[in-house]
């Protein structure tokens, strides 16, 4: 048998004690930095050395924040969906109709002591790579408390791994059940809501999108805040609805900040998110999604295996 | 010390160290002064821990500054390279020798998977928060966390640099803080 390092451990030991940075750069760095924000036109002045150019971030898309606050201010908004000019009939069909559902789908609360039992199958396909694994699928099965924890025993081929995650609370946004049930339920609400706190993607909307994604995916978002979700990422302007054989596809496509496609799949009668897929230059992925219901209690071995995990990661991470 | 001046010397060395791995030395600092006087601009929507926040924030400044793949690919590895920590008493021919390894079997991973084994190993993000910073979702960061570990171990073997015997395998760290 062969037996390895972990190459994320030794990645770790090697890891740098401070930034290859002398330390006049360093307060030369930082004295231009207090002067630029100590200036009365510090919020256009360049605070890179004068050759460099300034590389502010592009500016964050306001109007369907804007547009959908002053419908609703108007009360011109019939289901909350923000009007637009790329917002084409047969999208805000698809989208409205999907809404629908999720309005009249039941909520699914998870009790206490209960856990909401899930699975993803998923598969990746990187055609420039060399990889044996490349389009292996893989497994997540996922166990979620009342609380928000999850534990989850993922498999690839013959790799296995277990995980214990604590409950999200502790972002911008509260993932937890108790958290998603008091999300806004009007769609400029919602959208104002995630705009204000999303991050981490090539745009604010895509950033939107994914958020919604990851709230969809949950299993457990109460049916008034999954109808808001579906019209806020229908509203976005980067988004396409389809309907076709029973599903409801929100697809998010902005090739001026990344190349490929975002999609998540609805089932059109239920609004629960049954897959996902996504394309890229380097990969193309596709998920389904499956709420196994809920169950009263973790496996055994997946409660061992997360808290052996979580032991030996501490111990390493001192 | 002002406020700015406290999250500068907090968190300006990570931030410099992404910085560095995406634009190189000259650049760096460039990128490291736009990102905190962005934070500044914009104090009242700092998190409380800002580190992923200001990461996702150099990000931004970095991808405005357009570069070839190639260009990219020579920019990271000489940064990891250069930025490698020699282990103590280990005799210098075989810490250069592990440490190429370990950049070659880097090599074999996509420039994502790449940037996914640093943020976690060197950062030291949760995942949640490298997959903020890379702009993807958890889900999606585990999986390529996972593949790029799996890739980094196959070239490993054929490069023959295998641990000791005795090492234990054992799952990817990919909660690390997160575990409960």
């Amino acid at each position: 048998m062969s037996i390895t390092h972990d190459p994320i451990d030794t990645l770790a030991a090697h890891r740098p004690l401070t930034a290859d940075w002398s330390p006049d750069d360093r307060e030369a760095t930082v004295e231009r930095l207090l002067a630029a924000a100590a200036a009365p036109t510090a919020s256009r002045m360049p605070v890179a050395r004068p050759s460099r150019r300034d590389a502010a971030p592009r500016p964050v898309r306001r109007r369907f924040v804007l547009a959908g606050v002053a419908a609703a201010a108007a009360g011109t908004l019939v289901i909350g969906l923000p009007l637009a000019s790329d917002w084409t009939a047969p999208k805000a069909s698809a989208v409205e109709q999907l809404v629908a559902s999720a309005q009249r789908s039941h909520a699914l609360v998870i009790p206490q002591g209960w856990y909401l039992h899930m699975v993803v199958h998923a598969r990746q396909h990187m055609p420039s790579a060399d990889d044996p694994m490349d389009g292996v699928p893989w497994v997540e099965e996922s166990w979620t408390g009342a609380d928000g924890r999850v534990w989850r025993h993922d498999t690839q081929g013959t790799h296995m791994d277990n995980y214990a995650f604590p409950a999200l609370t502790g972002g911008p946004i509260d993932y937890t059940p108790k958290g998603v049930a008091k999300l806004p339920t009007s769609p400029s609400d919602l959208m104002a809501y995630l705009r204000a706190r999303v991050q981490g993607s090539n745009s604010t909307d895509e950033a939107i999108f994914v958020a919604v994604g990851d709230m969809t995916r949950m299993g457990y978002v109460p049916p008034a805040v999954r109808a808001a979700l579906i019209s806020v990422a229908g509203a976005l302007p980067e988004v396409t609805a389809t309907r076709s054989g029973g599903r409801t596809t929100l697809a998010f496509v902005d090739e001026s900040t990344r190349p490929g496609s975002q999609s998540l799949v609805f089932d059109s009668g239920s609004a629960a998110l049954v897959g996902e897929a996504g394309t890229s230059p380097g990969a193309d992925n596709v998920a389904t999604i499956e709420i196994l219901g809920l169950v009263d209690h973790v496996p055994a071995d997946v409660l061992t295996e997360a808290a052996a995990q979580a032991k030996r990661d501490a111990a390493i991470k001192g | 010390m002002s406020d700015l001046e406290e999250l500068f010397r907090r968190h300006a060395d990570p931030v410099r160290g992404y910085a560095r791995r995406h634009v190189g030395p000259d650049s760096a600092d460039d990128v490291v002064s736009e990102t905190f006087l962005i934070a500044w601009r914009r104090r009242a929507d700092l998190p409380t821990e800002p580190l992923p926040w200001l990461l996702v924030v150099a990000r931004n400044v970095i991808s405005n500054q357009r570069r070839t793949g190639r260009r990219a690919d020579e920019l990271w590895r000489t940064a990891v390279r250069e930025q490698w920590r020699m282990p103590q008493g280990v005799a210098p021919d075989e810490a250069v020798t592990e440490r190429d390894a370990h950049l070659s079997a880097l090599d074999d991973c996509t420039r994502a998977e790449r940037e996914a084994l640093i943020l976690i190993a060197w950062d030291g993000l949760t995942p949640a928060q490298a997959a903020a910073v890379a702009g993807c979702s958890v889900r999606a960061f585990t999986v390529r966390l996972s593949r790029a570990r799996a890739r980094m171990e196959r070239a490993l073997r054929r490069a023959g640099a295998d641990a000791p015997p005795g090492v234990a395998h054992r799952p990817i760290l990919v909660p690390t803080k997160e575990l409960s």
